[in-house]
């Protein structure tokens, strides 16, 4: 684990590192957005990850804020449910809610946002959240349900199981086990 | 390469030496110096339990120092590492006691559970139509992620469903009267209070009613295979040779958002009223509080929607049936639900008490002559179905009168295997393959999701049913030979 968390660090932050990504968020939606694209995808596939569960699975998301930690166990989390390479952001929408345990908000993101998905009958590829003191504000790009996008498995909710968010060396982690 | 048959680096394994042996398939977990809890029984085999992982000992362990518990924490032989509770835990409380309801002791897809329905086709009869019959079930059965049935609900149909479970559909033209004899409360339970359900819960069971779902859920055409109880297989109408339809899915939607709203409202309810959890992920409060009382409420009327969309299901199953054999006939076997907390009369220390059942991942397994049971069954036991997995087979057991449980019994073969290892480990399109050579025909909208839900991931249910009637809880009348299987 140690040689590959390292290999991201170096290689995310020559490449992009998750502020810059911000700054250019715009960026998504030009022209040049499947290159914007790839490299989303490549970052946040870089900062999320699993863990072991016997029956469900943990999801890890990692970043230099606890925010790009947030953004990237959601992007893990809906990886279980399709291929994100293939999902078109073309819809965003916004969410927000209230809390201030920083761990109890990474299981209310995971599931207002599944919970989101499930009520539009949409995936989602593309997540950005901001906090305001115990606000926090979000917005989520994806598509409706079409039948070319691969179906994986249904994540029903995110637990409190395993739920840790902390800083570890540099980066801020925050991970979980999701019901599926 | 399940449990119980060989054991490897990337199956579970339980140190058992902190196990005392109390009879052939009765472990408990003695008390270490100092500490106060009550009694933890684990019920199964040893090879069954080596596989199990250390984490649902952590679990049940963790069960037994809630408040109010009554009688010891415990796990079936299926159990397997959970949230919350182990799934595959049982526990009582008494809400005069103390005793405390809680949502990771129910789990989010509340009341998930196996329609069972027996027809009277033979195997040799239905066997050359069953590639048309899959292909047709596929279409018909709205199953796996984004998949969404025909029936859209509004809010205000959508409160009638959750009072009225399997009784609205039977009214709407879903199904039969006679199946509702069949399904535990005859389909519908009391307390269920909609307006304790969030608004995001229904506009998520907008169009979610009469589907699968996904994961572990399935809808599979089975022969029985083998008769272990002549007398029990007689009154469900087995006979070997026949076909059978077990349909497994729970509360869909608005089930998983139900769990998700109160497992936070229930932790922090029990920070404020001052219980101390060892685990946050326990989520409780006390019955008789306002936080309990809602989750019960809301709780209630996810189950009633998991009876209305299996009953849903049913309908579905019978119309597309009936394009294939035209002079089929499907009866309602039995429904039992696994994820679930009801309130229910025991005897204890010779006094009968109105206790909470908590079953994560376990059945209800009433013995002869429980007053809950179809009068058809009475004599026999209230019928439990064990779910294996799509390639080995499932069981149909009865309730014994001795059951030390509560009343409870395994659900299903239980997972042996990681999701992440069981991805590692198979190929969905080789599965499929593998398992057409055993006649075996799998519709699937996920390949993912069949290596997942590989064979080899579970435990040998062979091994859980034995050890089910061996320690007790249950004694088996059928195993079921998978057929077709449409596979969430």
């Amino acid at each position: 684990m140690q040689p590959a968390r390292s290999l991201w660090i170096n290689f995310s932050f020559f490449l992009v590192s998750p502020s810059t990504f911000k700054q250019n968020q715009h960026f998504l939606y030009s022209s040049d957005y499947n290159d914007s694209k790839l490299v989303y995808g490549i970052l946040k596939k870089m900062t999320s990850s699993y863990f072991e569960h016997d029956a469900d699975i943990g999801v890890i998301g990692r970043g230099s804020t606890i925010e790009r930690a947030f953004e990237a166990a959601a992007y893990a989390m809906f990886a279980i449910i399709t291929n994100l390479d293939s999902v078109q952001p073309t819809i965003e929408i916004s969410v927000e809610f209230e809390e201030t345990d920083i761990e109890l908000a990474l299981v209310v993101w995971l599931n207002l946002i599944l919970g989101r998905s499930r009520e539009l009958g949409m995936v989602f590829s593309d997540f950005h959240i901001q906090r305001d003191g115990d606000r926090w504000l979000a917005k989520l790009s994806g598509e409706k349900w079409r039948d070319e996008l691969e179906r994986g498995v249904e994540v029903k909710g995110a637990t409190l199981t395993m739920l840790k968010v902390q800083q570890v060396d540099a980066m801020w982690e925050a991970r979980c086990v999701v019901d599926v | 390469m399940q449990c119980g048959k060989r054991a490897a680096w990337w199956t579970f394994d339980m140190n058992l030496t902190h196990l005392k042996q109390l009879q052939p398939y009765l472990w408990t977990l003695p008390c270490k110096s100092g500490e106060q809890r009550a009694e933890v029984l684990l019920y199964g085999s040893a090879p069954l339990l080596e596989c199990m992982d250390d984490k649902v000992l952590e679990q049940i362990t963790n069960v037994a120092n809630l408040p109010g518990l009554v009688g010891a924490a415990m796990t079936m032989p299926d159990a397997h590492w959970g949230y919350g509770f182990p799934i595959g835990g049982v526990a009582a409380f008494d809400a005069e006691q103390g005793g405390v309801i809680s949502a990771g002791g129910v789990g989010f897809d509340i009341s998930c559970g196996i329609r069972c329905l027996r027809s009277n086709l033979k195997l040799q009869d239905a066997v050359t139509q069953f590639s048309d019959l899959a292909d047709q079930l596929y279409k018909t059965i709205p199953a796996g992620v984004g998949e969404e049935g025909s029936i859209k609900m509004g809010q205000k149909v959508l409160d009638q469903v959750l009072n009225g479970g399997a009784q609205w559909a039977v009214k709407q033209g879903y199904g039969l009267a006679v199946d509702l004899e069949y399904i535990e409360e005859q389909g519908c339970v009391a307390g269920a209070v909609p307006e304790n359900v969030s608004e995001l819960a229904k506009k998520r069971q907008h169009g979610e009613m009469g589907t699968l779902g996904s994961g572990n859920h399935y809808l599979e055409v089975q022969v029985v295979d083998r008769i272990f109880d002549s007398e029990a297989a007689e009154a469900f109408g087995l006979d070997k040779g026949q076909i059978i339809v077990s349909i497994h899915c729970g509360s869909r939607g608005l089930g998983h958002q139900i769990g998700t709203d109160y497992l936070l409202l229930l932790a922090k309810a029990a920070s404020r009223l001052g219980i101390r959890l060892p685990d946050r992920e326990l989520a409780c409060a006390p019955i008789n509080s306002p936080e309990g009382q809602q989750y019960i409420g809301a709780m209630n009327a996810a189950i009633n929607c998991a009876l209305a969309n299996r009953q849903i299901l049913t309908h579905l199953t019978r119309e597309t049936f009936k394009t294939v054999y035209p002079d089929i006939r499907l009866e309602t076997l039995f429904d039992v639900s696994h994820n679930t907390c009801k309130t229910e009369s025991h005897e204890i220390n010779g006094q009968s008490r109105w206790l909470y059942v908590h079953r994560k991942g376990a059945t209800r397994a009433f013995g002869p002559g429980h007053p809950k049971i179809p009068e058809r069954y009475r004599t026999v036991g209230q019928p439990v179905i064990i779910g294996g997995s799509m390639g080995t087979g499932s069981y149909i057991l009865a309730g014994c009168v001795e059951n030390p449980a509560f009343a409870s019994a395994s659900h299903g073969a239980g997972r042996a295997m990681s999701r992440r290892q069981a991805l590692k480990q198979w190929e969905g399109r080789a599965l499929i393959h593998e398992l057409a050579q055993q006649d075996i025909l799998i519709r699937t909208r996920s390949l993912r999701g069949v290596a997942e839900e590989a064979p080899a991931a579970y435990k040998d249910v062979d091994l859980v049913a034995e050890a089910t009637e061996q320690a007790g809880l249950a004694r088996r009348v059928a195993f079921l030979r998978p057929k077709v299987c449409i596979k969430g």
